[in-house]
């Protein structure tokens, strides 16, 4: 005998398809990472465009008395570089469920995230720039800033991770998570990666 | 077990579904269900769509003499004005109603039991709310891009900012949601056409969006550090137009051909052939409306501006919505029509966005004639048709505006049963229908002629145009005035279905071939009994096929 449900056209005889979810926060990180490359695309637009017209006016682009030196914004790339190896490391590590090891590699990701913050914190005393006195310099914060903020978030997603692969949620069997964060790290290195070329090399 | 043999030809409401509807504040509040979600866009979006539409009639009617008649005090309070209706019909109305639409649309045609990042929905939602208010407190504190309070001029650009963010959170669930969870069986190329435009949508959102935040960070540094003093804000309403011009161009309408298509399927009972051609036709749209913006972006130039490239993109944008309507049409050509306030919609909608591509045209003639006059044709340079930075661009967002407001006209009168239980009315979409696709015809028509004598791109203070431009700049005014009643009625339409009980019946099916007409009307929490498997772009007419061939056997 058949029994109708009045309310649902979907046969129960059917075997349930398993619905598909393959890599739901890898899928959203991409789209992030892509919506963070575009906005930081067209700030880095808006100031080349910016400079170039004051170059071309013969004028010197960097406000009156700014020095960028070379050291501590070289350095910090040397640093960011090092960071993608030890990100690496640690997905490496979880896909071997080698807690030890991605723990050490966590650690040392976010210690050189933090190293990259303090050090932009001292170049920004050194280059002695007051937003107040210089629209150029304000434009200059505002890429400085926004770089620091995608790596506070890239910082908070691995730290959350590392602490989620230390309560046992990823291992070799699902380690979406790290990948994805490891995915937005690197985004976050190629970030400041175009601040360094485009300000701190060009000035 | 229960089995499934024949499809219901109407729906009833059953108790769940009544406790299912957010009839509290608390269950609005802490719902992080998709259909709770997007019915709360819908709602919101749909009060601010009337807002927007009016502030944009009485800005409108700034632009007209009236023998000394005016509503507004000065230019300045037309800045505000005009800037603020603006702001409001894209970011405030039309976006969150794509949104919402796509909040409660998506897991229903992809066989999903929810979106992706479901809390993240919702938070989306709240915090777009928030700054919209936040918005309008900026304008009414004497903030916005014409406003003489600088704190307040500093909350404009952060709410704005807020806004897009918050916009941008909900397109990562919608598309993350159609690439991530559909349901077994569900390919790409399966999935139904308004799945698959909200996906472009999103991609496009997520790609351009960006971008207009990175313009108001500028913003926010210069008003916050004193470098754009009170008399020259002005500008920024100004650039503010630019980039609104710019990504919606197009970008709204890419849902409403996905749209236009599935009812056009239904409401003839013809779902529409060659499902990939359609798809791909829509895709290629999105990717040239993507196009325009991205040559502007990679050449550092505005898209008013002359640029070899526009005039070309502009053409070829014209072939994939011819494509598309084509395509639907053999639907109405051999289908039964069915002719409602759904199928209305759709095909006054797809007209709309074809006639937005052809006159686009007239955006791109100067550049292709310097172009022509660059390879040694024998063109008169005086004799060019000039439309840059003048009003030639509002006329184009009137189109597409109207062409978008129609359209969700159509979608709501579509799947308003699926949403609220019960049908909107249909004499009051009717007259939505009628005056927003008239007016915003008529809109554009006086803004276009308008800019053809010269008037200069809003914000202005004084009318710069020819001789004529009072007498264009009242035609858009009329035209501003229809989509206004439009909007209104629709607002009025759309909190009575929201409002309302579910009716008996009301729960109407039509004929949908597709997944979200295989549940309740409105569905339950989880959406389907069992995970749905699919084996081509119409399931249920799988299901009405194997019905019939099941049936001999239930006979004997």
């Amino acid at each position: 005998m058949t029994d109708i449900t009045p309310y649902d056209a979907i046969p129960e005889t059917v075997v349930p398809g398993v619905p598909n979810r393959p890599r739901v926060l890898l899928v959203g990180t991409f789209l992030v990472c892509a919506a963070v490359i575009m906005g930081y695309a067209g700030l880095l637009g808006y100031y080349i465009s910016q400079r170039a017209a004051v170059v071309q006016s013969g004028e010197t682009w960097l406000p009156n008395g700014t020095v960028i030196p070379l050291t501590q914004p070289n350095f910090m790339m040397f640093t960011l570089s090092w960071s993608i190896i030890s990100v690496l490391w640690a997905l490496h590590a979880v896909k071997r469920n080698d807690q030890s090891n991605a723990l050490i590699a966590f650690g040392l990701t976010l210690l050189f995230g933090f190293a990259q913050v303090v050090q932009t914190g001292y170049l920004l005393t050194i280059m002695e720039m007051v937003a107040a006195e210089s629209s150029r310099a304000v434009l200059i914060y505002a890429l400085v800033g926004v770089q620091l903020g995608v790596m506070a978030a890239a910082m908070g997603f691995i730290a959350v991770m590392a602490l989620r692969t230390l309560g046992g949620d990823y291992s070799e069997r699902d380690y979406e998570g790290v990948l994805s964060a490891t995915v937005f790290w690197i985004m976050s290195v190629g970030v400041y990666t175009a601040l360094w070329y485009a300000v701190y090399i060009t000035k | 077990m229960a089995l499934t043999q024949t499809r219901p030809e109407t729906e009833t409401q059953s108790e769940t579904e009544v406790v299912d509807a957010p009839t509290t504040v608390d269950g609005l509040l802490g719902s992080a269900d998709h259909k709770t979600i997007g019915r709360a866009w819908l709602i919101a979006g749909s009060v601010f769509l009337a807002v927007a539409a009016v502030l944009g009639a009485v800005a409108g009617l700034e632009a007209v003499d009236l023998g000394g008649f005016s509503l507004l005090e000065d230019g300045e309070e037309f800045t505000q004005v005009w800037s603020f209706g603006r702001e409001l019909l894209l970011f405030g109305a039309l976006v969150p109603m794509m949104i919402g639409l796509a909040t409660y649309l998506v897991p229903l045609q992809i066989g999903a039991p929810a979106m992706t990042f479901a809390r993240g929905a919702a938070g989306a939602f709240w915090t777009w709310l928030l700054a919209t208010l936040l918005l309008g407190a900026a304008y009414l504190l004497n903030g916005g891009p014409g406003g003489g309070q600088t704190d307040f001029v500093v909350l404009w650009a952060v709410s704005l900012g807020v806004m897009i963010a918050a916009l941008l959170w909900a397109m990562t669930t919608i598309a993350t949601t159609i690439l991530t969870v559909r349901t077994t069986g569900m390919t790409l190329d399966r999935v139904p056409f308004t799945t698959w435009s909200f996906l472009l949508f999103s991609l496009l959102g997520l790609l351009s969006l960006p971008i207009v935040l990175a313009e108001l960070v500028v913003i926010y540094i210069q008003v916050r550090h004193g470098f754009l003093p009170l008399g020259e804000r002005e500008g920024l309403a100004a650039l503010m137009d630019g980039l609104t011009v710019g990504p919606v161009l197009y970008w709204i309408a890419v849902p409403v051909l996905g749209m236009a298509v599935d009812a056009i399927g239904v409401h003839t009972g013809r779902p529409v052939k060659a499902h990939r051609a359609v798809l791909a036709a829509i895709g290629v749209f999105a990717v040239l409306a993507y196009g325009v913006d991205f040559v502007g972006m990679a050449t550092l130039r505005p898209i008013d501006t002359n640029n070899e490239l526009l005039p070309l993109i502009a053409l070829a944008t014209i072939l994939p919505v011819l494509a598309v309507l084509g395509l639907a049409g053999s639907s109405l050509r051999s289908g039964e029509l069915r002719m409602g306030t759904p199928l209305l919609g759709a095909l006054v909608s797809g007209l709309l966005v074809l006639l937005a591509t052809v006159v686009s045209l007239l955006g791109q003639a100067e550049a292709a004639a310097l172009a022509l006059i660059d390879l040694g044709a024998d063109i008169d340079e005086n004799s060019l048709l000039v439309l840059s930075n003048t009003t030639f661009h509002d006329g184009m967002r009137g189109l597409v505006s109207g062409a978008a407001l129609v359209g969700l006209v159509g979608a709501l009168h579509h799947w308003g049963p699926k949403i609220w239980g019960r049908r909107l009315s249909a004499p009051l979409g009717l007259l939505s229908i009628l005056t927003a696709a008239g007016g915003a015809v008529i809109w554009a028509a006086g803004a276009v002629l308008a800019g053809e004598a010269d008037q200069a791109a809003y914000p202005v203070s004084t009318l710069t145009g020819g001789e004529n431009v009072e007498f264009f700049n009242g035609i858009a005014f009329l035209g501003l005035a229809l989509v206004a009643v439009a909007a209104v009625v629709t607002t009025i339409n759309v909190l009575g279905a929201a409002l309302g009980r579910p009716q008996r019946g009301g729960g109407e099916r039509w004929s949908g071939m597709t997944l979200e007409w295989g549940t309740t009307s409105p569905p339950p929490i989880g959406n389907f009994s069992a995970a749905p498997v699919v084996a081509s772009a119409t399931p249920l007419a799988d299901i009405d096929e194997s019905t019939s061939a099941d049936s001999p056997e239930d006979a004997e």
